[in-house]
């Protein structure tokens, strides 16, 4: 009974941040290089002074809304400089999403095509370039340093780094 | 000219009456010309009075931002269900399109925000407009976080309000709600079928009035004459001087109560010298005994309250030359028309029923006592030095700007919405609240962040990222337009509070808050705030115009003491009103200085009719006794009756639907009432008591001449 009790203590308090929905996150400061070092994997879109970090699912739900409410508007783009890393969530099964989007002529248009809806996916290739594998890795491995738990996730950076 | 010298005016009467035809066409001429090129129109709200030299006003502009005009709607409902919700909707929709409105903010612009989890992993922070949840949703929403929502909806969801934001406030007429409501008044105008209704019975009541004192019609009918002549004249000079063709009711208000007092000192030694003398020699003695006093309290005015004239601030200089003007031109006009009116009638029954009055007032005041006259100069004296340190100590909190409305707007320019200014927003907001309990809640982009942080993020602190990431949320569901504008850099801050407390200290607060830079941005606010301001300016004024008054009439009567007698006189009616305030806690407004102004125009002239009368009685030989009996009788009655007139008239404004116009419809009634009791009370026996002229001179005079 006694190490039912501590068993479930142990639990409790190892998940009550993520209970509570709130992440353990990191300063900025930490953030920030591992962001620059993966910033040529990332789809840029809108040209604003502010740069927005976004990892994204496009298979999720929800980054779908998201990427939607942003190509639709023009204020959102003109204020904001986006940074989309697509990172795959376990749930939804999307790594071959991912690859085939990064494999596309313009990786840009074919993520917003699939995500909003437009037009299907070009034909997957039964072999991924390895440059998109290592792509794919450098971010998941950026995004578990950084301790990317939802998508979309995302880190605002209200000076424009050089 | 003294008090001993009459002037020689027959000459001057002869001219008068040969020509009357022409100079009363000539005054027709005249304020036909002025009808024809005038557009006159009285206004009840003092916004732009007040404003027009207001330094918040400049610096909140040059922020980049007009204020606006808050007002609050709130709607009943017998019960909130789908149908009371789609027609409340519908309501604000209608209320946000109206021309001039800029924003409508109440529970149908708010927003549910809510960190939407459709799945594990997978979550977005939305906003979703509570207009789109059904009756039952809103009702679970809002009862699951009652105080943030607690200003647009009351506990039990009986009534909702909105707030409009808009360029003008709008008249009730106007909008087409579907429920029981209530609107802010407009204020801005008087209608005119209010003032001509109301007019008209002021009207009758003066000419019955008249009928009942002087049994004729011609008294009401040269009062009413000089009087719209006055009112009429002094707006031509008001807008020659200022280019303004509105004028502020309450120095309308002024102006009558001038003309009207100046009128009867004319009009009633006219009328009671017919008893021994024809209406020639009566129109001669009307003019010669009058106008040497009718000009000193001309003089007395314009010196007394000619420095005003060079305020920066325009209601108080409209309120110099609207009284300087009205005097000058009821001045002219009682030697000029009234003349020309009146020599056209003979009073058949000139015998005006107040000698036993007067006989009752002589006696009992020719024996007064003058321990008591002393004590009661050191206890008006003991107030009026109580009230000015009270004034040099704590004058904002003493003279109140107005009582609040349910919103204060204020603008707070920023460089970055960070920690530091959440947290700056934060103190502001926890220190207000906590000192003044009549804010009940402090609207701003900290809160919304807040919200958002919450919702993304329970318990969790709020740092610099997550404040980066609310800001984001708020800009993609263009939610910033009621807490900041990021262009002109400048936040929105809305206080709630509740209506209807004297906003004295909460203004001298936040004028001297310092760690934040906040400005006024609603007009009602910037006007109180003015008012505030303005108002030591009017009341210093006042004072300074009171020792005026008293040296003027030192040197006028050539006596060092009369000059006391000029400013106790005038100082008792406010300085007793003014303690009967302080002990019933009611700060001093404007409204209050406005009937205060009043009084001590007509005390002023009083004093001065008053000594004139006595003093000139006294030096051609007459007893104490007699020259009270004569001041009594060509001074106190007029007086009596001006005094009435207008204590009707400023009581029959209490009945008005406009709260300021009730305000200074009851002081003035209630301080004109103060200064009659002063006049007929003690005046005589503060003349009695500086009485220079020796027995020796008196000789006896069994009639009155003087």
């Amino acid at each position: 009974m006694r190490f039912l009790l501590f068993t479930l203590l142990s639990v409790l308090l190892f998940a009550a941040p993520y209970a509570a929905g709130a992440t353990v996150k990191k300063p900025l400061s930490e953030v920030l290089p591992v962001l620059l070092a993966i910033k040529s994997d990332a789809i840029e879109f809108g040209s604003g002074p502010t740069d927005v970090y976004a990892f994204v699912d496009p298979r999720c739900p929800h980054s779908r809304d998201f990427v939607g409410m942003i190509s639709e508007s023009d204020r959102m783009q003109r204020r904001y400089h986006y940074y989309f890393f697509l990172y795959a969530h376990p749930m939804f099964k999307s790594g071959a999403v991912i690859n085939a989007i990064y494999n596309a002529p313009v990786p840009k248009e074919a993520m917003l095509d699939y995500m909003l809806g437009r037009a299907p996916l070009p034909k997957l290739n039964r072999l991924t370039p390895p440059a998109i594998h290592v792509k794919v890795t450098r971010i998941k491995a950026a995004a578990e340093r950084i301790g990317v738990d939802k998508r979309p996730y995302l880190i605002l950076d209200r000076k424009k780094q050089p | 000219m003294r008090y001993h010298e009459t002037p020689k005016v027959s000459r001057y009467v002869t001219f008068v009456t040969r020509y009357r035809a022409a100079v009363i066409a000539l005054f027709v001429l005249l304020a036909l010309l002025a009808i024809a090129t005038g557009r006159f129109s009285f206004v009840l709200s003092d916004e732009r009075f007040w404003l027009g030299g207001s330094q918040e006003l400049a610096m909140t502009k040059a922020l980049g931002i007009e204020p606006e005009n808050v007002q609050h709607l709130r709607v009943y409902v017998e019960r909130f269900d789908d149908g009371t919700k789609a027609k409340l909707t519908a309501l604000h929709t209608q209320l946000a399109h109206i021309a001039g409105v800029r924003h409508v903010d109440s529970l149908f612009s708010s927003r549910y925000i809510y960190n939407d989890k459709t799945t594990e992993g997978s979550s977005l922070i939305k906003a979703l407009p509570l207009s789109e949840l059904n009756a039952a949703q809103a009702y679970a929403f809002i009862r699951a976080l009652p105080d943030a929502y607690r200003r647009y909806v009351t506990e039990d969801f009986g009534a909702f309000d909105f707030y409009l934001y808009g360029d003008e406030r709008l008249a009730d007429a106007t909008l087409s709600v579907p429920f029981p409501h209530t609107l802010d008044a407009t204020g801005s105008r008087v209608s005119p079928r209010q003032t001509l209704l109301y007019l008209g019975l002021i009207v009758i009541a003066v000419i019955l009035f008249f009928r009942f004192i002087f049994h004729n019609f011609i008294s009401a009918f040269a009062a009413l004459v000089i009087v719209s002549a006055t009112m009429l004249f002094t707006f031509e000079l008001i807008y020659a001087i200022t280019g303004l063709h509105e004028l502020h009711l309450a120095l309308g208000l002024i102006i009558i109560a001038i003309a009207l007092v100046d009128f009867l000192y004319f009009y009633y030694r006219w009328h009671v010298t017919q008893y021994r003398d024809d209406a020639h020699r009566a129109l001669l003695k009307s003019l010669n005994r009058t106008v040497t006093p009718a000009l000193w309290t001309t003089v007395i005015t314009a010196v007394g309250l000619g420095t005003l004239l060079f305020s920066e601030n325009e209601i108080v200089r409209m309120l110099s030359i609207s009284i300087i003007g009205a005097s000058l031109i009821a001045l002219l006009l009682n030697t000029t028309l009234l003349i020309a009116m009146l020599s056209y009638f003979r009073v058949r029954h000139p015998r005006v029923r107040f000698s036993r009055p007067v006989y009752y007032f002589v006696s009992r005041e020719l024996d007064y006592n003058p321990k008591l006259l002393r004590l009661l100069n050191l206890a008006t004296i003991g107030i009026l030095l109580l009230g000015l340190s009270l004034f040099l100590t704590r004058s904002d909190l003493l003279l109140s700007p107005g009582e609040s409305g349910r919103t204060l707007v204020l603008t707070v320019p920023f460089e970055e919405i960070d920690t530091g200014t959440v947290a700056r927003i934060d103190t502001f907001a926890s220190e207000l609240t906590g000192r003044f309990d009549s804010v009940k809640r402090v609207d701003s982009v900290a809160s919304l962040l807040r919200l958002i942080h919450q919702a993304e993020a329970p318990g969790a602190p709020m740092d610099e990222q997550s404040i980066l990431r609310a800001l984001f949320f708020i800009d993609m569901y263009d939610l910033n337009q009621r807490y900041f504008n990021d262009e002109r850099q400048t936040l929105k801050l809305t206080l709630f509070m509740e209506p209807g407390i004297d906003t004295a200290a909460l203004l001298t607060y936040l004028r001297g808050y310092r760690d934040l830079p906040l400005h006024f941005s609603d007009v009602q606010t910037l006007v109180r705030s003015a008012k505030q301001q303005q108002i030591v300016v009017l009341a210093v004024s006042l004072f300074t115009a009171l020792l005026i008054i008293g040296l003027i009439m030192g040197i006028i009567f050539g006596s060092g003491r009369m000059i006391y007698i000029g400013f106790i006189t005038n100082a008792i009616p406010i300085a007793w009103f003014g303690l009967a305030m302080e002990l019933l806690d009611t700060p001093v407004n404007l409204e209050m200085l406005i009937a205060m102004s009043i009084s001590v125009g007509l005390g002023s002239d009083a004093t001065v009719h008053f000594a004139f009368k006595y003093f000139r009685a006294r030096f051609f030989g007459r007893s104490r006794k007699h020259a009270l009996e004569i001041t009594f009788f060509y001074g106190a009655v007029p007086v009596v009756i001006g005094a009435v007139v207008l204590v009707i008239f400023f009581a029959s404004l209490m009945m008005t639907p406009v709260p300021n116009l009730r305000d200074i419809g009851k002081f003035g009634a209630e301080l004109i009432t103060l200064s009659l009791a002063t006049d007929l009370l003690l005046l005589p026996v503060f003349l009695l008591s500086i009485d220079p002229f020796p027995k020796s001179r008196e000789v006896h005079k069994d009639y009155c001449t003087i």
